[in-house]
């Protein structure tokens, strides 16, 4: 990933965004201001200032900032490894907290995480991942009341 | 009844002990996350979100209101014993405060830092008593138009002042407006980026995961992308150096002109539109070095240098609260979540907030000057406990933030789609801290995207659809022209140095 290719993503978000916009249904109610204008306008803003972006991009005159090239904040080696751990734990608490419940798939997602840190994949972490996730668990959901559903259940 | 007997009866509920619990809770919480890197007030606070169903609206409003200030304490211990500010508003007391460590002058970086910290708060809580109903009786005045160009000021100021880029900022500020205008159009009726109905979108985005997203989840994707951990060298203070001794009359008379100072520039600055700490810190750092008797020992611990920066710090935290409570804008990406949890008790704070809601709002200040002794107190006695806390293997310290925060959005309705909701947002943190692009305005574009929308169609209806009601109002033609200098500013200061530099 570098300056060239965020720039896609944001001209990608960019046409996204164009398209929602004529998704709008126009409205039978009279309106001064109709659903569509301020998103349009919104849409407008970040359209322009995403051009400027990708302008600065390409001209040789001023190089736009990525931490990548930094020498004292450039990431080492196995970015890709580490980042793919890192979303294979939280997809799997995504897919799982429903179906295994909150500690189960927090614990799995903290084995993804610590991993993402270069931390080995083992029992130890997954013990300690364990109990983060209870111990989480047990704050909202048994002294706050915030309903995180259970903590482990076996539904698929 | 006048403000002051309000203030007196505001005390008198904050100290009721049910509600000092939840300051004395806010405040440590407060300190905790600011000492932490990665994690703010702003995040804790949305992660609280959720509580609000469950505790009455004086009780919440007092704990945010110590997770505010005990944030902007606790940011400068680790600034100075660790050299990692846990705040963008401690980075400047790292500048001075760390060297100061080096030099064996830990004890008297922290005392300053805590009893400017204090004072500031305390000056910047005063000020918010006097002048709030001062803005309040201006701002009764204000029609819908006035608020729609004092919001545009507000969004315009935060993007194009704060920033490092006019153009990054303005990215940000209207990827917020688009996702706060996601869901359906209370107007119309008309679903708006729902992506043909998307059921979760239809309700629109909530704050709490776009926040935890960027913040949380952005942080931690960041620190595993690069995979190195800072080097955590701790200054010890030696447990011969009692707390009450840090402090030596010659600190004092260093110290108490920087306190002062600090908390004029962080108290009127943080007010204004373009809010923030990072603006005054750094105005009293330079205002120090350029007054100070011993300006050879900036660069290598100055006390002054951490004493002004400090006290401009917490000033602002209370500078920042004026907007909010009288006009009902955020300057901050902190401001921007205590809307959201004003919104979620049906509170709108304004001009009527102080009528309305007289009770709420003075025992909120009223926890203020608790809050600040209260931090006082604590700041002392736990640093060592705040050090140790920092020596949990960053793994595991972010396995904690990511579970939490999981849980804080998980907990808000149980949907699987908040989750990957929350990872988008991520994502989002993660490129944007990598490519150099505020997260702040996309916060303050998406809670006040709607609201400003609210008011450009009260503003017109009430204008019979005449778009010049904005600039033939004066106040509103005048605020929206201080937008506009505002955004162009930094490209003419930027044009200016150019052209300078070619002469």
């Amino acid at each position: 990933m570098n300056v060239y290719r965020f720039s896609l993503i944001l001209v990608f978000l960019c046409g996204l965004a164009i398209w929602q916009i004529t998704q709008i249904p126009k409205s039978t109610l009279y309106d001064a201001v109709g659903a569509s204008l301020v998103p349009k306008f919104a849409v407008g803003v970040f359209t322009f200032f995403v051009i400027l972006y990708i302008y600065q991009s390409l001209s040789k005159s001023k190089k736009l900032p990525d931490i990548a090239d930094n020498k004292n904040e450039k990431p080492l080696k196995n970015t890709v490894n580490r980042l793919s751990f890192f979303l294979a734990g939280f997809l799997l608490f995504v897919l799982l907290v429903k179906p295994f419940g909150f500690v189960f798939s927090g614990s799995l997602c903290g084995v993804g995480i610590s991993r993402s840190f270069d931390t080995k994949i083992s029992f130890k972490s997954f013990i300690i991942s364990f109990l983060i996730a209870a111990s989480v668990w047990t704050l909202f959901s048994v002294i706050l009341s915030v309903n995180l559903g259970p903590a482990f259940s076996f539904k698929l | 009844m006048n403000y002051f007997e309000q203030l007196i009866n505001g005390f008198g509920t904050a100290l009721s002990p049910s509600i000092l619990i939840y300051g004395f809770a806010g405040c440590l919480a407060g300190t905790l996350v600011g000492v932490l890197p990665g994690i703010g007030p702003a995040l804790t606070i949305a992660l609280l979100l959720p509580l609000t169903f469950k505790a009455p609206a004086v009780a919440m409003f007092v704990l945010f209101a110590g997770i505010y200030y005990g944030g902007m304490y606790g940011g400068s211990t680790t600034a100075i014993l660790l050299n990692t500010p846990g705040e963008s508003s401690s980075v400047v007391t790292s500048l001075e405060g760390n060297k100061m460590a080096r030099r064996g002058l830990a004890g008297q970086a922290l005392a300053t830092a805590a009893i400017g910290s204090f004072v500031a708060g305390t000056i910047g809580t005063i000020a918010l008593t006097f002048f709030a109903p001062i803005v309040v009786s201006v701002a009764l005045t204000f029609g819908p138009a006035e608020y729609f160009s004092l919001m545009v000021l507000a969004a315009v100021s935060v993007t194009a002042v704060l920033g490092n880029s006019v153009i990054r900022g303005m990215i940000s500020l209207s990827l917020g407006l688009i996702i706060g205008l996601v869901g359906i159009d209370l107007q119309s009726g008309q679903p708006r980026f729902t992506f043909g109905g998307v059921m979760e979108l239809l309700s629109g985005v909530e704050v709490v995961v776009a926040v935890v997203g960027l913040f949380a989840v952005g942080d931690a994707l960041f620190l595993a992308w690069q995979g190195r951990e800072k080097s955590k060298k701790t200054v010890i203070i030696s447990p011969k150096n009692k707390w009450y001794n840090w402090m030596r009359k010659e600190d004092w008379k260093r110290s108490w002109k920087p306190w002062l100072r600090g908390s004029f520039y962080g108290f009127f600055i943080g007010a204004l539109p373009t809010g923030g700490a990072e603006v005054p810190t750094l105005l009293s750092y330079y205002t120090e070095k350029k007054l100070s008797k011993k300006p050879e020992e900036f660069g290598k611990g100055a006390i002054e240098g951490v004493a002004g920066p400090e006290a401009a710090n917490n000033a602002a935290a209370a500078g920042v609260l004026m907007p909010l409570l009288t006009l009902g804008i955020p300057t901050s990406a902190t401001a921007a979540v205590l809307l959201s949890a004003f919104e979620s008790y049906g509170i709108r704070p304004g001009p009527t907030l102080l009528t309305q809601q007289s009770n709420l709002v003075w025992t909120l200040i009223a926890s203020l000057y608790i809050g600040n002794v209260i931090l006082l107190i604590l700041n002392y006695p736990l640093v060592g406990i705040w050090v140790k806390i920092l020596k949990i293997p960053s793994q595991w310290l972010y396995v904690g933030v990511i579970i939490i925060s999981s849980a804080g959005v998980y907990g808000n309705g149980r949907s699987s789609f908040d989750l990957a909701l929350l990872f988008f947002f991520g994502l989002i943190g993660y490129f944007f801290r990598r490519f150099d692009f505020p997260a702040a305005p996309l916060i303050i574009g998406l809670i006040l995207g709607p609201i400003a929308e609210q008011s450009l169609r009260q503003a017109l209806i009430i204008g019979m659809g005449e778009w010049t009601t904005f600039v033939t109002r004066p106040i509103s033609a005048t605020i929206l022209f201080i937008a506009f200098v505002l955004f162009l500013s930094p490209f003419l200061i930027n044009f200016y140095s150019k052209r300078k530099k070619t002469i």
